[in-house]
């Protein structure tokens, strides 16, 4: 089930909210773990099982490594069970086929292949649940033996299907102790449709755009139709899954939870590496709390810390995708991580600020396109195109009639990727002021759900995670 | 402030319950008028459905088919668009002067050479004469009404592509464009709906006459009737724009001493004349232009000349074959969307010879069911 649908917003959340706040405040874990395994089994009726199977694993390896944590040797053969189990199911589930295709190609087999399809969700609610082991078997947080309280942590609807990846030390005590009130649930409202129409009013919008462009064959478009599409796509991924972050923590707050920031205007960055502190931080932080930092971070000897983040980097593409241009992807991101690193960070503050965010942004928009492309050869004349050595010239008549028609679109997506605007926004609503709020809350609600009910463009584009 | 808030969130939960209980409460409707097509009722759960997820898709189909003010909140949606700048909705272009216009698919090579040689098989038993009659709409004819930079010539290339195809196959390729072109600044197309209005039939009708040889009835040898004022046809669905004015049907009824009777084969249905007036009642009037789609539709006319056509079509020929009728004794239109069996069999079985296929331009090279007239061949 995804929040941008009518059946979420019109039958899942009045239910489940009566159900929530109904419910006396120490069983409200159950009803929360229930209300998330029928929302999460709306979508996957079968796979909810591997998500319960998953919840009791690892509930289990919490327990037992908190019971040995006196053994010398025993936590750490649960904890390195805990992590293989997760990685197991993550890498049956979502790379199997990947890999049977890499074996078969390398050494000319023809091992037939599975084709399962994705578990929705898998790679985050994996993630949070070797978080949970890995904290545990850390001492940053305490075991949890409430087997109610552990699966409303891995089931949480707000953020199953999309994230954030909420570790598990961060909502711990939030679990067992968390205050809902008419504030949280107030500000909760605000930031559930704030983006939702982030998702439905801009997202779907311009992702029309990429739509139409992407399935023209990429040698033949023009040069400027290549940008506009590519640049579509850029807002359209930063809109959508900042939305649905939006989203997360707007539901989480009206039941009480705080979960961290997810994004933090990615596209104001003046490099690649405050790009990736800005975007998607929860996978980010993730892979630096529990993979970079115990490879030895930045603690270690230059060579090693290149190391240490082509590891971190390749994963970071892999996790978005079974797919070598995901890979690539993470590579790519590797490269200019390392240069800043090397010499090309100290170079750029050099520089004035706009040659900065000229530098961060056409990396990161050329980048956009090995995560959008999937085939290479596609992928190498896309990259052509952009760069002038497409077959189609300059411009065209579909850069200009798409342009015209997405101008005004574009150039609120445009505003709505700096910071100033929720700035002013928070400026101007104070004191009686304040009733800007629910009034322009409600306007996005009845234009979002215009949108929704006549929705014959709806993409769900996290399928691959 | 704390007072707000808790306004707030009761505002927002009563929206969300009442919504929520109004859309179980409200009976369902079966058809939609204004889109034209049967809506989305409650899927019976069933272990089988739920387990395989047919039900959860049913029932997300229903939620929003069904959803209370549905008709109200796409006039909405198609607002903000057109506000928000957009120059379409749904694939119908925003044109000029309150038309709204089809989008065309881009060409697909594939379907259009399987549909060519489709024909030249039918061609190559040498036991039929066929022409092949490409109607363009009104995205070509009306090009000057379209969004700026948004037409390009995708028909005019089905067609000269069709003709280097038929190229020495004996297949000859009719093409209205010049003269629907000549008569663009009359009311030939439907500004709500992707059809022909019957003037837009009727040059196509003087085009086709010439190259199945006979002389063409003059515009002056009919009466011209109107008969509804208040036609929204299916562009206007999809666009659904609020502020946009009804088409007019028109019928033209001969001046000279003819009758027709209309069979549907099959079906144990018939029209008295070529028109079924009863379809002026519902949203779809277009329907009432030999009543709509059928498999196969056989016209009788009272002329004793023992001239038989058939016609391969789609949509487009409903108000065109009503001409062509004053001349042959039958036509038999044939639908390959809806006729499943081998049409050479039934051609024979009437002793037909002449053949005529009659398609917009980019139903002839995007339609996945001409295959048909010819799959019977060995």
């Amino acid at each position: 089930m995804v929040f941008s649908s009518v059946l979420f917003l019109f039958y899942f959340l009045p239910v489940a909210l009566v159900l929530y706040f109904i419910t006396p405040k120490r069983f409200r874990n159950v009803t929360l773990f229930l209300v998330s395994l029928v929302f999460y089994a709306w979508g996957e009726p079968i796979y909810v099982l591997i998500m319960l199977f998953s919840t009791v694993f690892d509930f289990t390896n919490g327990y037992l490594i908190d019971r040995y944590r006196e053994r010398s040797i025993l936590p750490k053969v649960i904890l390195i069970i805990a992590i293989v189990g997760n990685l197991a199911i993550l890498g049956f589930f979502k790379y199997a086929d990947f890999m049977i295709n890499n074996i078969n190609s390398l050494f000319g087999l023809s091992i037939p292949l599975l084709y399962l399809p994705l578990p929705i969700g898998i790679s985050f609610y994996t993630f949070q649940t070797m978080s949970y082991s890995i904290d545990v078997y850390r001492g940053d947080a305490p075991v949890q033996k409430n087997v109610f309280a552990f699966g409303a942590y891995v089931t949480l609807f707000p953020q199953l299907i999309a994230g954030p990846i909420v570790r598990y030390n961060t909502i711990a005590e939030q679990l067992v102790h968390r205050e809902e009130s008419y504030d949280k649930f107030a500000s909760g409202i605000s930031r559930f449709m704030t983006g939702l129409g982030k998702k439905v009013l801009l997202a779907n919008n311009i992702g029309f755009l990429w739509d139409t462009i992407k399935v023209l064959p990429a040698g033949e478009l023009s040069t400027m139709t290549a940008w506009l599409g590519i640049i579509a796509m850029a807002l359209q991924l930063y809109f959508d899954f900042s939305g649905y972050s939006d989203m997360a923590i707007g539901l989480g707050r009206m039941m009480g939870f705080e979960f961290m920031e997810n994004f933090n205007y990615p596209y104001i960055s003046k490099s690649i590496s405050e790009f990736w502190r800005r975007w998607h931080i929860s996978l980010g932080t993730w892979f630096k709390e529990y993979v970079y930092i115990p490879l030895g971070g930045n603690r270690v000897k230059l060579p090693r810390v290149f190391f240490n983040l082509l590891v971190v980097w390749f994963l970071t593409g892999l996790w978005h995708g079974a797919n070598w241009n995901f890979v690539l992807w993470g590579l790519y991101f590797f490269v200019f991580i390392a240069l800043e690193k090397a010499f090309l960070g100290k170079l750029l503050k050099k520089i004035p600020a706009f040659f900065q965010h000229f530098y961060a942004l056409l990396v990161v928009i050329t980048g956009m396109t090995f995560y959008a492309v999937e085939s290479m050869p596609d992928l190498l004349a896309y990259l052509k195109t952009l760069y002038g050595f497409g077959a189609g010239g300059f411009m065209d008549a579909t850069f200009l009639y798409q342009l015209s028609s997405f101008f005004p679109v574009i150039i609120i997506m445009i505003i709505g990727c700096l910071p100033q605007p929720a700035q002013w926004m928070r400026r101007f609503a104070t004191g009686k002021r304040n009733v800007i709020v629910p009034i322009l809350a409600m306007i996005l609600f009845f234009l979002c759900t215009a949108y929704l009910v006549d929705s014959t463009y709806n993409p769900f584009l996290y399928f691959r995670f | 402030m704390k007072q707000l808030n808790k306004w707030y969130c009761i505002l927002f939960s009563a929206v969300l319950l009442t919504f929520c209980i109004v859309n179980v409460a409200t009976p369902q409707k079966a058809f939609s008028d204004n889109e034209n097509r049967p809506l989305a009722q409650f899927p019976m759960p069933s272990a089988e459905s739920i387990l395989s997820g047919d039900f959860m898709t049913d029932f997300e189909s229903y939620s929003t088919d069904q959803f209370i003010g549905r008709d109200f909140f796409i006039t909405i949606k198609a607002g903000a668009e057109r506000a928000a700048g957009k120059r379409e909705n749904n694939g119908v272009y925003f044109g000029k002067d309150s038309y709204l216009i089809q989008k065309v698919p881009a060409l697909d090579l594939r379907t259009l050479s399987t549909n060519t040689a489709a024909v030249k098989k039918l061609s190559s038993l040498d036991k039929f004469n066929i022409k092949v009659a490409l109607v363009p709409t009104a995205y070509e004819i009306e090009k000057d009404k379209l969004p700026a930079y948004a037409y390009q010539p995708v028909q005019r290339d089905i067609v000269s592509l069709t003709s280097s195809l038929f190229e020495q196959s004996g297949v000859a390729l009719i093409d209205p464009y010049p003269v629907l072109n000549e008569h663009r600044e009359e009311y030939i197309y439907y500004r709500t709906d992707h059809h022909q209005t019957a003037y837009g039939g009727y040059y196509t009708y003087q085009v086709l006459a010439q190259e199945l040889g006979f002389a063409p009835y003059r515009i002056e040898d009919f009466t011209v009737r109107e008969m509804s004022r208040s036609f929204y046809g299916t562009t206007w669905s999809e666009a659904t724009l609020p502020d946009i004015e009804p088409d007019t049907i028109y019928l033209f009824e001969p001046n000279f001493d003819i009758s027709f009777t209309t069979e549907f084969i099959g079906e144990n249905k018939k029209l008295e004349g070529l028109y079924d007036l009863e379809a002026l009642s519902q949203k779809d009037k277009y329907v009432m232009y030999l009543g709509g789609n059928h498999p196969i539709t056989k016209i009788t006319s009272s002329l004793q000349n023992g001239k038989k056509l058939a016609v391969f079509k789609d949509s487009y020929a409903h108000n065109i074959v009503p001409f062509l009728a004053n001349h042959y004794e039958e036509i038999h239109m044939i639908d390959p969307r809806y006729y499943n069996l081998d049409p050479v069999a039934y051609l024979e079985e009437n002793g037909i010879t002449d053949v005529l296929m009659l398609y917009s331009a980019s139903n002839f090279a995007s339609d996945t069911n001409l295959f048909k007239i010819s799959a019977y061949i060995k």
